[in-house]
């Protein structure tokens, strides 16, 4: 199973294409590039809703009280061919998560990258830059 | 000797032709699409666009396309993933993007111009909710405006032809029955298409556009003139060839081209459930939490 996540979301990079795709909405408008994070927590749950995908997880902060935060994803259709599955990460799971603040300052972000227990890494296939950029991209 | 003789006929036979085979090569049949009963190209199935985009050269910077203090713009990184390796493929020198004006510099009308670099210095943070990118409102996306990362679906029926697009739940009933449009006072968001069969490429004609959408993050809206024409041509079985004429006479001062393609989606592929308002929430993440009192 693992190999086969791999081989699909390498699939998913190899055939990223390099002509303008367009995205839903602009990351810009609501996150702040410029406030990169990178938060632990345990997944409370997933909603794979279009146009975007969230993931929500408990993170406890430090004086030990516990944040609901959630983290913008792609579209469902291009997590699926990127290799997530509904099951991917159940409830309970612990992830690390990487991606930019909301600007408004709420524990939301867009995520960039999950990474699993057993140190899979998961492209989220959100706004924020993920794979290693297009232009050297071919078809 | 005889066996020489008979290698050096073989030889010569082959040497002559060779030259008439490899000119065979050159010259493949044409290939022929399958039919609907009705004769036409059968197109039916799943498909992702690509390339169909308004990149204009020369563009005003635009906060919305903007990645961080450096200033650059994010890399446009994820793949849609919805093509085929074929359709990948196929999809390599295929045109895309603007293709007329050549140079990709829009024919802009100067004033028009003018107000648009006005709009969009309003738009991060946005001035009003008049300002917010319309794709982040939920706001249907016209025919450049969507997102290409969502599959669509063809449904042919006789007299229409129908676009299905995953994205924001939009289905473009394109009639062939050979009405006329529907009148000038009604405005539509993806405006009212009329189709034709030109041979074996559907010509569809749109017209009754309201003003309410985008083509793009640095032209975040058209006139009500819009008038479109589009050409799908199948030319392979994982190939739709997709041109797109734009006239829009009060931005622009001659019509625009661009060229796209629908390539075979992956086996499997299917438009999923899209719930806008719940699944974007770009409004609270802009305006914060106060917008919505029942958060």
């Amino acid at each position: 199973m693992r190999t086969k996540l791999w081989v699909i979301a390498a699939a998913a990079g190899l055939l990223a294409i390099a002509v303008p795709a367009v995205a839903h909405h602009s990351f810009a408008a609501e996150f702040d590039a410029d406030r990169p994070i990178t938060v632990k927590g345990t997944v409370t749950k997933m909603d794979w809703v279009n146009p975007h995908s969230w993931i929500y997880i408990d993170v406890k902060d430090p004086s030990g009280k516990v944040v609901n935060w959630r983290f913008e994803m792609g579209p469902p259709n291009a997590l699926l061919r990127m290799g997530w599955r509904k099951d991917s990460i159940p409830a309970g799971t612990p992830v690390e998560i990487q991606g930019y603040r909301a600007k408004t300052g709420e524990p939301v972000a867009n995520a960039k990258q999950v990474k699993l227990p057993d140190g899979r890494e998961l492209f989220s296939g959100g706004s924020a830059p993920t794979l290693p950029v297009a232009p050297e991209s071919k078809q | 000797m005889k066996r020489t003789l008979l290698l050096i006929a073989v030889a010569t036979i082959l040497a002559a032709t060779l030259p008439a085979l490899q000119a065979q090569d050159q010259t493949p049949a044409k290939w022929s699409p399958p039919r609907t009963p009705d004769g036409h190209p059968d197109m039916q199935g799943m498909w992702a666009r690509r390339g169909a985009a308004m990149a204009e050269a020369n563009a005003p910077k635009s906060p919305l396309s903007e990645f961080g203090a450096t200033g650059q713009p994010y890399p446009t990184v994820f793949n849609t993933g919805v093509s085929t390796p074929q359709a990948a493929a196929a999809l390599t020198n295929r045109p895309s993007g603007i293709i007329e004006p050549a140079n990709r510099v829009l024919p802009w009308r100067p004033e028009a111009d003018a107000a648009r670099r006005e709009f969009l210095s309003h738009m991060i943070p946005p001035a009003s909710l008049k300002y917010v990118e319309a794709s982040a409102r939920c706001v249907p996306p016209g025919l450049l405006g969507g997102d290409d990362r969502h599959p669509y679906q063809i449904v042919q029926r006789p007299g229409s032809f129908v676009l299905m697009y995953e994205y924001n739940h939009v289905t473009r009933v394109i009639h062939t029955d050979g009405r006329l449009h529907v009148g000038p006072n009604i405005r539509l968001y993806m405006g009212d298409s009329i189709g034709r069969w030109e041979g074996d490429t559907l010509v569809v004609d749109t017209t009754n556009f309201n003003d309410k959408t985008s083509f793009s993050q640095t032209i975040p809206y058209h006139s009500e003139a819009l008038h479109t024409v589009e050409r799908f041509t199948m030319v392979d079985p994982n190939i739709i060839d997709y041109q797109l004429t734009i006239e829009d006479p009060k931005l622009f001062t001659a019509p625009i081209r661009i060229a796209g393609t629908f390539a075979a989606a992956a086996k499997g592929s299917e438009l999923m459930e899209f719930a806008c308002a719940e699944g974007s929430q770009t409004l609270p993440n802009i305006f914060g939490f106060g917008l919505f009192p029942e958060q």
